[in-house]
């Protein structure tokens, strides 16, 4: 790989505590300009701390620490003139549970656009159906914008978490399990979204399945009780896993 | 045995089904009695013109002007307060020793008999800020009184927004300020409003409170500096000094429909605003 620039998305030395808990341990690890990268490993690995530590997410949850750095382009993320929401607008975050807020799905899309100061309804109706249409969810959904959301299929809210996030144009979109909740139908569906979606993004997707990880990633991550087992390429990691960990976990033997 | 359950079971059910009934029951009672006796004397002339012999004859307007005066203005300066209290507390503070003797004083407060508040509107807006019996004083008086029921209902209400909400919320680069506005308090909204419409209700029927600090003249004000009389205030004159109990009828039936009346229409905004946002 050829990297010019600074990777996107950088943890070096990252060790997280919540309180007394050590959640993440000493995790070095780079995401290059429009690479997928899924993180996998068991719950209670550190995965999802990862992703709230890259966007800041975390900093509303008191009692926790952190050492070593984040950085993004090569800047820090936790420099002292960083605007922590400035941050979570360019690294979007696509939860585990697909939860509407309580408001159309019109409304849905444009929330973010709205806190960020766009208003004129034209604008506003341009995003919302490019975000609909990039999460390919406009086609089912472009005669009901004003219905509630919550009458969409737990499938769709999840489409619709991600046309949100898109529509404030982020750099980066980091996704926590955005399948858990969901039928093998609609995981399909996400996962291909997702690999539309690479094109124009870098993606950080977290997963305990190791199954989806093959599926989808470029590159692959592997989590283990705090620790960065093994990243690389999947189709090396999946054939030839380095650690013993890696190996009884994708061979499912724990996990 | 099976019997004895059996038996025990029906003992219950009847015992509830008639502690239920009893209220219910209990309060149509109360209603009806107020309006078979209430709403014989109302007319038009009754809502729409002042009172002639210090109320014997002659209609009501001036105490309907003072109840909605008071109680609108008591509102407008307990709803922002108590509500900016509440979202203070929950989204602006970590729960601690400041959350705790805030909430403590809200439950004090709350606990503390109408008449007292009274008192204390009569000593402080009255005499000492030289406010005079007025609509301000009165209002102040009864801005303090509600205030804990709508800090603690806008709490509850407010910790009841999924936390979700608020992540999605932040996690597109929301402000705090941003997030509570948009995201948390139009939910909170329907019990925020309970909160509101409790105090309503008791701005309306508040009689110790008032009498202390609004006075109870039977002249119209022209500003909030004037004092006025309230429903409560004239309906309490007239039984209690035996002017006449069909007016004193008419104005409580006044008085209940107003109060039943602003109690649908809440209710009927929040079940629309409901269905909007669900």
């Amino acid at each position: 790989m050829d990297n010019v620039g600074p990777p996107k998305l950088a943890a070096s030395e990252l060790s997280y505590f919540y309180g007394d808990v050590q959640a993440l341990r000493e995790v070095t690890l780079e995401v290059q300009p429009k690479d997928l990268l899924t993180v996998m490993g068991p719950t209670g690995s550190g995965k999802t701390t990862l992703l709230r530590a890259f966007n800041r997410l975390n900093d509303l949850i008191s009692g926790t620490r952190m050492t070593g750095r984040l950085t993004m382009d090569g800047r820090d993320l936790y420099g002292p003139e960083v605007d922590p929401a400035d941050v979570r607008r360019r690294i979007g975050m696509v939860f585990a549970l697909p939860v509407p807020l309580p408001m159309s799905i019109y409304d849905n899309v444009a929330y973010g656009p709205r806190l960020h100061g766009k208003t004129r309804r034209a604008e506003l109706d341009e995003i919302v159906e490019k975000g609909l249409r990039d999460a390919i969810l406009w086609d089912e959904v472009k005669d009901r914008l004003h219905d509630s959301a919550f009458r969409l299929s737990g499938g769709q809210q999840q489409r619709l978490s991600i046309a949100r996030v898109l529509a404030v144009e982020p750099e980066v979109i980091l996704l926590d399990e955005p399948t858990s909740g969901l039928d093998p139908i609609s995981t399909l569906r996400i996962e291909e979204l997702l690999k539309q979606l690479r094109e124009r993004y870098t993606i950080v997707l977290v997963t305990h399945n190791p199954q989806q990880a093959a599926r989808v990633g470029d590159r692959v991550a592997f989590f283990y009780l705090g620790e960065l087992v093994e990243c690389g390429p999947s189709q090396r990691v999946f054939t030839r896993p380095r650690d013993r960990r890696t190996e009884d976990y994708i061979s499912g033997r724990f996990g | 045995m099976r019997n004895r359950a059996l038996l025990a079971h029906r003992i219950a059910i009847t015992v509830l089904w008639a502690s239920a009934a009893l209220t219910l029951g209990i309060l149509v009672f109360i209603i009806a009695y107020i309006l078979v006796h209430g709403l014989p004397v109302l007319s038009w002339s009754f809502v729409s013109r002042a009172p002639t012999e210090m109320g014997r004859s002659g209609g009501i307007l001036p105490t309907i002007v003072g109840t909605f005066s008071l109680t609108v203005l008591a509102l407008a300066i307990a709803t922002p307060l108590g509500v900016g209290t509440a979202i203070y507390l929950t989204e602006y503070t970590r729960p601690g020793v400041l959350t705790r003797v805030v909430r403590f004083g809200a439950e004090s407060l709350a606990g503390v008999p109408s008449i007292i508040f009274g008192l204390f509107g009569f000593m402080f807006f009255v005499i000492y800020l030289r406010l005079g019996w007025s609509i301000l004083s009165g209002a102040l008086t009864l801005a303090a009184m509600i205030l804990p029921t709508i800090i603690r209902t806008s709490e509850e209400a407010i910790r009841a927004v999924p936390e979700s909400y608020r992540e999605i919320s932040f996690a597109l680069g929301g402000t705090r300020w941003q997030t509570v506005t948009r995201a948390v308090l139009p939910s909170a909204l329907p019990g925020i409003l309970t909160g509101v419409m409790l105090g309503m209700g008791r701005c309306i029927g508040e009689t110790a409170a008032v009498i202390f600090t609004a006075g109870a003249t039977l002249r119209l004000p022209t500003s909030v500096f004037d004092p006025v009389r309230t429903m409560a205030v004239h309906f309490y004159i007239l039984a209690r000094e035996g002017i006449s109990m069909r007016n004193a009828y008419g104005t409580a039936a006044i008085l209940v429909i107003s109060i039943l009346a602003v109690n649908f229409v809440a209710y009927w905004l929040m079940q629309r605003f409901i269905a909007r946002h669900s």
